[in-house]
Protein backbone atom coordinates (compact mmCIF):
# COMPACT_ATOMS: atom_id res chain seq x y z
CA UNK A 1 0.00 0.00 0.00
CA UNK A 2 2.69 2.11 0.86
CA UNK A 3 4.80 1.95 -2.03
CA UNK A 4 1.33 2.84 -4.28
CA UNK A 5 1.56 5.79 -2.40
CA UNK A 6 4.86 6.13 -3.27
CA UNK A 7 3.84 5.73 -6.44
CA UNK A 8 0.92 8.41 -6.47
CA UNK A 9 2.93 11.02 -4.89
CA UNK A 10 5.50 10.96 -8.14
CA UNK A 11 2.88 12.72 -9.66
CA UNK A 12 4.64 15.82 -8.33
CA UNK A 13 7.44 15.34 -11.11
CA UNK A 14 4.97 15.85 -13.88
CA UNK A 15 4.79 19.11 -15.47
CA UNK A 16 0.46 19.41 -15.16
CA UNK A 17 1.50 19.12 -11.31
CA UNK A 18 4.59 22.04 -11.29
CA UNK A 19 2.16 24.77 -13.21
CA UNK A 20 -0.82 24.06 -10.89
CA UNK A 21 1.42 24.55 -7.68
CA UNK A 22 3.19 27.82 -9.51
CA UNK A 23 -0.31 28.94 -9.75
CA UNK A 24 -0.91 27.78 -6.12
CA UNK A 25 2.30 29.58 -4.93
CA UNK A 26 1.39 32.75 -7.53
CA UNK A 27 -2.01 33.09 -5.36
CA UNK A 28 -0.49 33.23 -1.79
CA UNK A 29 1.71 35.97 -3.49
CA UNK A 30 -0.95 37.70 -5.07
CA UNK A 31 -2.91 37.42 -1.50
CA UNK A 32 -0.46 38.32 0.49
CA UNK A 33 -1.32 41.35 1.49
CA UNK A 34 -4.31 40.38 2.53
CA UNK A 35 -2.71 38.08 5.09
CA UNK A 36 -4.04 35.17 6.75
CA UNK A 37 -7.52 36.83 7.10
CA UNK A 38 -7.93 37.79 3.77
CA UNK A 39 -11.26 38.83 3.11
CA UNK A 40 -13.58 38.49 6.16
CA UNK A 41 -16.85 36.32 4.87
CA UNK A 42 -18.31 36.52 8.32
CA UNK A 43 -20.11 39.15 8.69
CA UNK A 44 -21.91 38.07 5.11
CA UNK A 45 -22.10 34.66 5.47
CA UNK A 46 -22.62 34.39 9.60
CA UNK A 47 -22.79 37.58 11.29
CA UNK A 48 -19.98 39.56 13.28
CA UNK A 49 -20.93 37.75 16.17
CA UNK A 50 -19.56 34.43 14.41
CA UNK A 51 -16.01 34.42 12.84
CA UNK A 52 -16.55 32.28 9.34
CA UNK A 53 -12.90 30.59 7.72
CA UNK A 54 -10.38 32.55 6.40
CA UNK A 55 -11.00 33.50 2.84
CA UNK A 56 -7.27 33.32 1.66
CA UNK A 57 -6.58 29.93 2.65
CA UNK A 58 -10.22 28.85 1.15
CA UNK A 59 -9.21 29.88 -2.26
CA UNK A 60 -5.98 27.81 -1.67
CA UNK A 61 -8.17 24.93 -0.53
CA UNK A 62 -10.49 25.37 -3.90
CA UNK A 63 -7.87 24.52 -6.09
CA UNK A 64 -6.20 21.73 -4.28
CA UNK A 65 -9.83 20.83 -4.14
CA UNK A 66 -10.11 20.70 -8.23
CA UNK A 67 -6.89 19.47 -8.46
CA UNK A 68 -8.16 16.38 -5.51
CA UNK A 69 -11.24 15.33 -8.35
CA UNK A 70 -8.98 15.75 -11.18
CA UNK A 71 -6.26 13.54 -10.06
CA UNK A 72 -8.28 11.25 -8.01
CA UNK A 73 -10.38 10.08 -10.91
CA UNK A 74 -7.45 9.68 -13.23
CA UNK A 75 -5.21 7.62 -11.19
CA UNK A 76 -7.77 4.11 -11.55
CA UNK A 77 -9.22 4.62 -14.63
CA UNK A 78 -6.03 5.39 -15.86
CA UNK A 79 -3.98 2.22 -14.48
CA UNK A 80 -6.99 0.08 -15.81
CA UNK A 81 -6.48 1.47 -19.52
CA UNK A 82 -2.82 1.14 -19.71
CA UNK A 83 -2.82 -2.45 -17.82
CA UNK A 84 -0.50 -0.84 -15.44
CA UNK A 85 -2.99 -2.27 -12.66
CA UNK A 86 -2.71 -5.57 -13.84
CA UNK A 87 1.28 -5.01 -13.49
CA UNK A 88 0.47 -4.01 -10.15
CA UNK A 89 -1.42 -6.10 -9.25
CA UNK A 90 0.42 -8.88 -10.40
CA UNK A 91 3.03 -8.11 -7.43
CA UNK A 92 1.85 -9.15 -3.90
CA UNK A 93 -0.22 -6.49 -3.55
CA UNK A 94 -4.48 -6.98 -2.80
CA UNK A 95 -6.94 -4.80 -4.31
CA UNK A 96 -8.25 -3.07 -1.25
CA UNK A 97 -4.39 -2.31 -0.79
CA UNK A 98 -4.25 -0.59 -4.04
CA UNK A 99 -7.23 1.24 -3.99
CA UNK A 100 -6.28 2.50 -0.27
CA UNK A 101 -3.02 3.53 -1.43
CA UNK A 102 -4.66 5.42 -4.40
CA UNK A 103 -6.85 7.19 -2.40
CA UNK A 104 -4.40 8.05 0.47
CA UNK A 105 -1.64 9.22 -1.75
CA UNK A 106 -3.96 11.23 -3.80
CA UNK A 107 -5.17 12.79 -0.30
CA UNK A 108 -1.57 13.30 0.52
CA UNK A 109 -0.66 14.80 -2.54
CA UNK A 110 -3.01 17.37 -2.31
CA UNK A 111 -3.10 18.16 1.53
CA UNK A 112 0.52 18.57 1.14
CA UNK A 113 0.11 20.94 -1.92
CA UNK A 114 -2.11 22.60 0.15
CA UNK A 115 0.24 23.20 3.21
CA UNK A 116 2.69 24.03 0.94
CA UNK A 117 0.70 27.00 -0.36
CA UNK A 118 -0.55 27.76 3.35
CA UNK A 119 2.73 28.02 4.44
CA UNK A 120 4.24 30.24 1.35
CA UNK A 121 1.30 32.77 1.95
CA UNK A 122 2.21 32.67 6.04
CA UNK A 123 6.06 33.34 5.02
CA UNK A 124 4.61 35.91 1.61
CA UNK A 125 2.16 38.28 4.13
CA UNK A 126 4.90 38.14 7.00
CA UNK A 127 7.84 39.07 4.61
CA UNK A 128 5.30 41.95 3.45
CA UNK A 129 4.68 43.17 6.66
CA UNK A 130 0.74 42.95 5.96
CA UNK A 131 -2.27 43.44 8.24
CA UNK A 132 -2.26 42.29 12.07
CA UNK A 133 -3.37 38.78 10.42
CA UNK A 134 -0.12 38.58 8.46
CA UNK A 135 2.56 39.15 11.46
CA UNK A 136 0.14 36.60 13.93
CA UNK A 137 1.16 33.77 12.01
CA UNK A 138 1.82 31.25 14.82
CA UNK A 139 2.05 26.99 14.62
CA UNK A 140 -1.71 26.99 16.54
CA UNK A 141 -2.64 29.55 13.51
CA UNK A 142 -1.32 27.58 10.76
CA UNK A 143 -2.84 24.54 11.94
CA UNK A 144 -6.14 25.88 12.51
CA UNK A 145 -5.76 27.11 8.91
CA UNK A 146 -4.17 23.62 7.98
CA UNK A 147 -7.56 21.79 9.31
CA UNK A 148 -9.82 22.84 6.29
CA UNK A 149 -7.50 20.77 4.18
CA UNK A 150 -8.93 17.71 5.88
CA UNK A 151 -12.07 18.15 3.43
CA UNK A 152 -9.78 16.72 1.05
CA UNK A 153 -9.32 12.99 2.86
CA UNK A 154 -13.12 12.31 1.97
CA UNK A 155 -13.23 13.72 -1.16
CA UNK A 156 -10.31 11.88 -2.00
CA UNK A 157 -11.75 8.54 -0.78
CA UNK A 158 -15.23 9.63 -2.49
CA UNK A 159 -13.08 10.01 -6.04
CA UNK A 160 -11.38 7.08 -5.59
CA UNK A 161 -13.94 4.59 -4.33
CA UNK A 162 -16.18 6.41 -7.36
CA UNK A 163 -13.20 5.02 -9.87
CA UNK A 164 -13.96 1.86 -9.19
CA UNK A 165 -17.31 1.37 -10.79
CA UNK A 166 -17.24 4.74 -13.35
CA UNK A 167 -14.56 6.12 -15.77
CA UNK A 168 -13.10 9.52 -15.49
CA UNK A 169 -15.86 12.41 -16.86
CA UNK A 170 -18.76 10.20 -15.37
CA UNK A 171 -16.74 10.31 -11.74
CA UNK A 172 -16.11 14.51 -11.85
CA UNK A 173 -19.72 14.73 -12.82
CA UNK A 174 -21.44 12.47 -10.00
CA UNK A 175 -18.61 14.27 -7.33
CA UNK A 176 -19.61 17.64 -8.91
CA UNK A 177 -23.36 16.71 -7.42
CA UNK A 178 -22.28 14.97 -4.84
CA UNK A 179 -20.05 18.06 -3.20
CA UNK A 180 -23.83 20.73 -3.92
CA UNK A 181 -25.97 18.27 -2.68
CA UNK A 182 -23.23 18.12 0.42
CA UNK A 183 -23.96 21.15 0.79
CA UNK A 184 -27.32 21.73 0.67
CA UNK A 185 -27.43 18.39 3.05
CA UNK A 186 -25.17 20.75 5.51
CA UNK A 187 -28.60 22.45 6.43
CA UNK A 188 -30.38 19.19 7.38
CA UNK A 189 -29.22 19.78 11.00
CA UNK A 190 -30.38 23.05 11.54
CA UNK A 191 -33.82 22.66 9.58
CA UNK A 192 -34.95 19.05 11.61
CA UNK A 193 -35.27 21.21 14.78
CA UNK A 194 -38.95 22.68 13.33
CA UNK A 195 -39.66 19.67 11.54
CA UNK A 196 -41.97 16.54 13.21
CA UNK A 197 -40.29 13.26 14.86
CA UNK A 198 -40.19 11.31 11.52
CA UNK A 199 -39.48 13.88 8.93
CA UNK A 200 -36.41 14.27 11.53
CA UNK A 201 -35.09 10.43 11.02
CA UNK A 202 -35.43 10.43 7.43
CA UNK A 203 -33.34 13.70 6.44
CA UNK A 204 -30.88 12.73 9.36
CA UNK A 205 -30.67 9.39 7.26
CA UNK A 206 -29.87 10.97 4.48
CA UNK A 207 -27.78 14.01 5.88
CA UNK A 208 -24.97 10.61 7.15
CA UNK A 209 -24.69 10.29 3.19
CA UNK A 210 -22.91 13.59 2.70
CA UNK A 211 -19.57 14.90 4.72
CA UNK A 212 -20.77 18.42 5.87
CA UNK A 213 -19.07 20.40 4.51
CA UNK A 214 -19.93 23.44 7.14
CA UNK A 215 -17.64 21.46 9.91
CA UNK A 216 -14.63 22.34 7.77
CA UNK A 217 -15.38 26.19 7.68
CA UNK A 218 -16.73 27.11 10.92
CA UNK A 219 -14.29 28.02 13.80
CA UNK A 220 -13.50 24.16 15.53
CA UNK A 221 -12.06 25.09 19.67
CA UNK A 222 -10.73 22.90 21.50
CA UNK A 223 -8.11 20.05 20.75
CA UNK A 224 -10.84 17.80 21.38
CA UNK A 225 -13.37 18.98 18.82
CA UNK A 226 -10.16 19.35 16.36
CA UNK A 227 -9.18 15.53 16.80
CA UNK A 228 -13.05 14.55 15.90
CA UNK A 229 -12.99 16.58 12.84
CA UNK A 230 -9.49 14.71 11.78
CA UNK A 231 -11.38 11.32 13.33
CA UNK A 232 -14.44 12.56 10.82
CA UNK A 233 -12.88 13.28 7.97
CA UNK A 234 -10.55 10.03 7.73
CA UNK A 235 -13.36 7.77 8.94
CA UNK A 236 -15.22 8.84 6.05
CA UNK A 237 -12.97 8.82 3.48
CA UNK A 238 -12.27 5.03 4.92
CA UNK A 239 -16.15 4.49 4.66
CA UNK A 240 -16.23 5.15 1.00
CA UNK A 241 -13.14 2.93 0.07
CA UNK A 242 -14.46 -0.11 2.02
CA UNK A 243 -17.72 0.52 0.29
CA UNK A 244 -15.58 0.55 -3.08
CA UNK A 245 -13.50 -2.41 -2.76
CA UNK A 246 -16.14 -5.16 -3.13
CA UNK A 247 -16.53 -3.48 -6.27
CA UNK A 248 -12.78 -3.29 -7.23
CA UNK A 249 -12.84 -6.50 -6.13
CA UNK A 250 -14.92 -8.12 -8.78
CA UNK A 251 -13.93 -5.74 -11.68
CA UNK A 252 -12.26 -7.41 -14.59
CA UNK A 253 -8.96 -5.59 -14.89
CA UNK A 254 -7.76 -6.98 -18.33
CA UNK B 1 -11.62 -18.47 4.40
CA UNK B 2 -14.01 -16.69 2.37
CA UNK B 3 -16.05 -16.31 5.48
CA UNK B 4 -13.80 -14.60 7.26
CA UNK B 5 -13.05 -12.41 5.03
CA UNK B 6 -16.39 -11.43 4.61
CA UNK B 7 -16.61 -11.10 8.45
CA UNK B 8 -13.12 -8.94 8.91
CA UNK B 9 -14.69 -6.99 6.08
CA UNK B 10 -18.09 -6.04 7.88
CA UNK B 11 -16.41 -5.64 11.31
CA UNK B 12 -14.40 -2.96 9.16
CA UNK B 13 -17.41 -1.48 7.87
CA UNK B 14 -18.54 -1.20 11.24
CA UNK B 15 -16.35 -0.10 12.94
CA UNK B 16 -15.50 3.00 10.62
CA UNK B 17 -19.29 3.76 10.45
CA UNK B 18 -19.23 3.63 14.16
CA UNK B 19 -16.14 6.30 14.17
CA UNK B 20 -17.64 8.65 11.47
CA UNK B 21 -21.24 8.74 13.20
CA UNK B 22 -19.60 9.45 17.01
CA UNK B 23 -17.04 12.14 14.88
CA UNK B 24 -19.84 13.54 13.43
CA UNK B 25 -22.11 13.95 16.40
CA UNK B 26 -19.22 15.80 18.44
CA UNK B 27 -18.06 17.64 15.72
CA UNK B 28 -21.85 18.64 15.01
CA UNK B 29 -22.17 19.80 18.79
CA UNK B 30 -18.85 21.73 18.59
CA UNK B 31 -20.05 23.13 15.65
CA UNK B 32 -23.69 23.75 15.25
CA UNK B 33 -25.45 25.34 17.89
CA UNK B 34 -27.63 23.47 20.68
CA UNK B 35 -30.52 22.33 18.67
CA UNK B 36 -31.78 19.88 21.43
CA UNK B 37 -33.75 22.31 23.38
CA UNK B 38 -37.00 21.42 25.31
CA UNK B 39 -39.34 24.45 22.97
CA UNK B 40 -39.85 24.92 19.89
CA UNK B 41 -39.75 28.49 20.24
CA UNK B 42 -36.08 27.97 21.57
CA UNK B 43 -35.20 26.09 18.98
CA UNK B 44 -36.29 28.03 16.44
CA UNK B 45 -34.19 31.07 17.75
CA UNK B 46 -30.81 28.97 17.35
CA UNK B 47 -32.05 27.69 14.07
CA UNK B 48 -32.29 30.97 13.11
CA UNK B 49 -28.96 32.42 15.13
CA UNK B 50 -26.98 29.83 13.56
CA UNK B 51 -28.13 30.73 9.94
CA UNK B 52 -26.18 32.89 7.68
CA UNK B 53 -27.38 37.00 7.33
CA UNK B 54 -28.67 36.28 4.19
CA UNK B 55 -31.00 33.68 5.11
CA UNK B 56 -31.48 34.44 8.03
CA UNK B 57 -32.89 37.92 7.25
CA UNK B 58 -34.94 36.52 4.69
CA UNK B 59 -36.64 34.28 6.94
CA UNK B 60 -37.23 37.46 9.50
CA UNK B 61 -38.60 39.14 6.65
CA UNK B 62 -41.16 36.01 6.12
CA UNK B 63 -41.87 35.81 9.31
CA UNK B 64 -42.82 39.86 9.56
CA UNK B 65 -44.65 39.47 6.64
CA UNK B 66 -46.97 36.53 8.11
CA UNK B 67 -47.26 38.12 11.46
CA UNK B 68 -48.80 41.27 9.50
CA UNK B 69 -50.85 39.23 7.20
CA UNK B 70 -52.35 37.04 9.97
CA UNK B 71 -52.79 41.38 12.04
CA UNK B 72 -54.65 42.09 8.86
CA UNK B 73 -56.79 38.82 8.85
CA UNK B 74 -58.07 39.66 12.11
CA UNK B 75 -58.25 43.85 11.52
CA UNK B 76 -62.73 44.74 11.75
CA UNK B 77 -62.15 48.44 11.35
CA UNK B 78 -60.73 50.70 8.41
CA UNK B 79 -57.90 52.52 10.99
CA UNK B 80 -56.17 49.43 12.32
CA UNK B 81 -56.34 47.90 8.94
CA UNK B 82 -55.02 50.53 6.98
CA UNK B 83 -51.97 50.65 9.70
CA UNK B 84 -51.65 47.44 8.74
CA UNK B 85 -51.59 47.44 5.14
CA UNK B 86 -48.64 50.40 5.56
CA UNK B 87 -46.86 48.51 7.13
CA UNK B 88 -46.94 45.11 5.20
CA UNK B 89 -46.58 47.36 1.91
CA UNK B 90 -43.25 47.95 3.07
CA UNK B 91 -42.37 44.70 3.07
CA UNK B 92 -43.64 43.64 -0.45
CA UNK B 93 -42.27 44.55 -3.28
CA UNK B 94 -44.02 46.44 -6.13
CA UNK B 95 -46.43 44.44 -7.20
CA UNK B 96 -47.12 42.75 -4.10
CA UNK B 97 -47.55 46.15 -3.07
CA UNK B 98 -50.04 46.84 -5.72
CA UNK B 99 -51.96 43.67 -4.91
CA UNK B 100 -52.20 44.62 -0.99
CA UNK B 101 -53.30 47.85 -1.93
CA UNK B 102 -55.84 47.05 -4.28
CA UNK B 103 -57.25 44.10 -1.59
CA UNK B 104 -57.64 46.57 0.94
CA UNK B 105 -59.66 49.24 -1.19
CA UNK B 106 -61.49 46.84 -2.12
CA UNK B 107 -62.90 45.70 1.53
CA UNK B 108 -63.13 49.26 2.21
CA UNK B 109 -63.69 51.53 -1.30
CA UNK B 110 -64.40 54.84 0.48
CA UNK B 111 -62.11 55.46 3.88
CA UNK B 112 -60.12 58.04 4.03
CA UNK B 113 -56.89 56.06 5.84
CA UNK B 114 -56.63 54.33 1.96
CA UNK B 115 -55.38 57.73 0.50
CA UNK B 116 -52.15 56.55 -0.07
CA UNK B 117 -53.09 53.04 -1.50
CA UNK B 118 -55.08 54.79 -3.34
CA UNK B 119 -52.42 57.57 -4.99
CA UNK B 120 -50.37 54.46 -5.43
CA UNK B 121 -53.16 52.24 -7.08
CA UNK B 122 -53.65 56.20 -9.37
CA UNK B 123 -50.16 56.08 -9.99
CA UNK B 124 -49.78 51.88 -10.94
CA UNK B 125 -52.26 52.00 -13.52
CA UNK B 126 -54.98 50.08 -11.81
CA UNK B 127 -58.01 49.76 -13.92
CA UNK B 128 -60.52 50.45 -11.21
CA UNK B 129 -58.81 53.55 -9.70
CA UNK B 130 -58.44 56.21 -12.55
CA UNK B 131 -58.24 59.92 -11.52
CA UNK B 132 -62.02 60.06 -11.85
CA UNK B 133 -62.54 57.34 -9.46
CA UNK B 134 -59.62 59.17 -7.81
CA UNK B 135 -61.75 62.60 -8.09
CA UNK B 136 -64.86 60.45 -6.57
CA UNK B 137 -62.88 59.26 -3.96
CA UNK B 138 -61.71 62.39 -3.02
CA UNK B 139 -65.08 64.54 -3.03
CA UNK B 140 -66.34 62.45 -0.33
CA UNK B 141 -64.24 63.72 2.62
CA UNK B 142 -64.42 67.48 3.74
CA UNK B 143 -62.48 70.37 2.22
CA UNK B 144 -59.28 69.53 4.00
CA UNK B 145 -59.18 66.11 3.12
CA UNK B 146 -59.82 67.19 -0.51
CA UNK B 147 -57.05 69.51 -0.58
CA UNK B 148 -54.76 67.04 1.31
CA UNK B 149 -55.34 64.65 -1.05
CA UNK B 150 -55.34 66.18 -4.43
CA UNK B 151 -51.76 67.88 -3.13
CA UNK B 152 -50.80 64.18 -2.21
CA UNK B 153 -51.91 62.75 -5.26
CA UNK B 154 -50.03 65.50 -7.42
CA UNK B 155 -46.99 65.18 -5.32
CA UNK B 156 -46.35 61.64 -6.44
CA UNK B 157 -47.69 60.92 -9.61
CA UNK B 158 -44.16 61.94 -10.87
CA UNK B 159 -43.27 58.86 -12.61
CA UNK B 160 -46.92 57.82 -13.69
CA UNK B 161 -48.06 57.10 -17.15
CA UNK B 162 -49.12 60.41 -19.34
CA UNK B 163 -52.58 59.50 -19.43
CA UNK B 164 -52.79 59.40 -15.76
CA UNK B 165 -51.23 62.40 -15.47
CA UNK B 166 -53.46 64.41 -18.22
CA UNK B 167 -56.77 62.36 -16.31
CA UNK B 168 -55.52 63.95 -13.18
CA UNK B 169 -54.80 67.22 -14.01
CA UNK B 170 -58.53 67.59 -16.03
CA UNK B 171 -60.55 66.33 -12.95
CA UNK B 172 -58.14 69.00 -10.93
CA UNK B 173 -59.03 71.66 -13.08
CA UNK B 174 -62.75 70.99 -12.87
CA UNK B 175 -62.65 71.28 -8.78
CA UNK B 176 -60.32 73.99 -8.67
CA UNK B 177 -58.61 72.69 -5.44
CA UNK B 178 -56.59 74.76 -3.99
CA UNK B 179 -53.79 73.36 -1.63
CA UNK B 180 -49.74 73.92 -0.97
CA UNK B 181 -47.72 71.92 -3.83
CA UNK B 182 -50.89 72.46 -6.69
CA UNK B 183 -48.83 75.47 -7.66
CA UNK B 184 -46.78 73.04 -10.60
CA UNK B 185 -50.31 71.11 -11.37
CA UNK B 186 -51.97 74.47 -12.15
CA UNK B 187 -48.75 75.67 -14.23
CA UNK B 188 -48.55 73.07 -16.28
CA UNK B 189 -52.49 73.58 -17.31
CA UNK B 190 -51.85 77.44 -17.79
CA UNK B 191 -48.85 76.53 -20.44
CA UNK B 192 -51.56 73.71 -21.81
CA UNK B 193 -54.29 76.44 -22.01
CA UNK B 194 -51.82 79.28 -23.70
CA UNK B 195 -50.94 76.48 -26.11
CA UNK B 196 -54.31 75.74 -27.33
CA UNK B 197 -54.91 79.45 -26.99
CA UNK B 198 -57.73 79.39 -24.35
CA UNK B 199 -56.59 82.41 -22.58
CA UNK B 200 -59.60 82.51 -20.67
CA UNK B 201 -59.13 78.95 -18.89
CA UNK B 202 -54.81 80.16 -18.85
CA UNK B 203 -55.86 82.90 -16.77
CA UNK B 204 -58.06 81.01 -14.25
CA UNK B 205 -55.44 78.60 -13.55
CA UNK B 206 -52.82 81.78 -13.19
CA UNK B 207 -55.00 82.84 -10.68
CA UNK B 208 -55.04 79.38 -8.76
CA UNK B 209 -51.38 78.95 -8.71
CA UNK B 210 -51.23 82.16 -6.78
CA UNK B 211 -53.82 81.00 -4.61
CA UNK B 212 -52.03 77.96 -4.19
CA UNK B 213 -49.04 79.75 -3.13
CA UNK B 214 -50.65 82.02 -1.05
CA UNK B 215 -52.14 78.90 0.77
CA UNK B 216 -48.47 77.68 1.51
CA UNK B 217 -47.70 78.30 5.45
CA UNK B 218 -45.48 81.53 5.68
CA UNK B 219 -42.17 81.13 6.42
CA UNK B 220 -42.31 82.43 10.38
CA UNK B 221 -40.25 85.65 9.77
CA UNK B 222 -40.25 86.64 13.50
Amino acid sequence: MFTIIRLTLYRVKEPAYLFLALIGFGLAWTLRHAGAAGLNVSPVLFGPERPARVFSSALLLALAVIYAVFTGAGEVPRDIRTRFASLLLSKPLRRWEYVAGRAGGVFLLCFGTYAAWLAALALFSHTAGGGPEAVAWSAVRYADYLLPGLLLAPLAGATVALTCYLDDIPVMFVLFIYVVLAWLASLIPVVTVVLPRPFQALLMAVYYLFPNPVFYFMEVTGWASRLLLVGYSFALGALWLLLAIPGFNKRDLS
Amino acid sequence: MRQRQQLLYGLAVALVAALYLGAEHGVRKAVYPPLDDKTRTRAMQTVMESMPVFLRSALERHGRVQRLRERLAAATAADPYFKTVYELAKELDARGTHRLYAAAMERYPTAPQGLDAVIALLGGGHPAWTPAAFAAYADRGDAAFQAQAWARGWGTLGQAPEAVRTGFLEQLDRRGVIAPGLEGAYLLLEWRYVKEKRMGEADQAVSRQAACRAAAPQPNRG
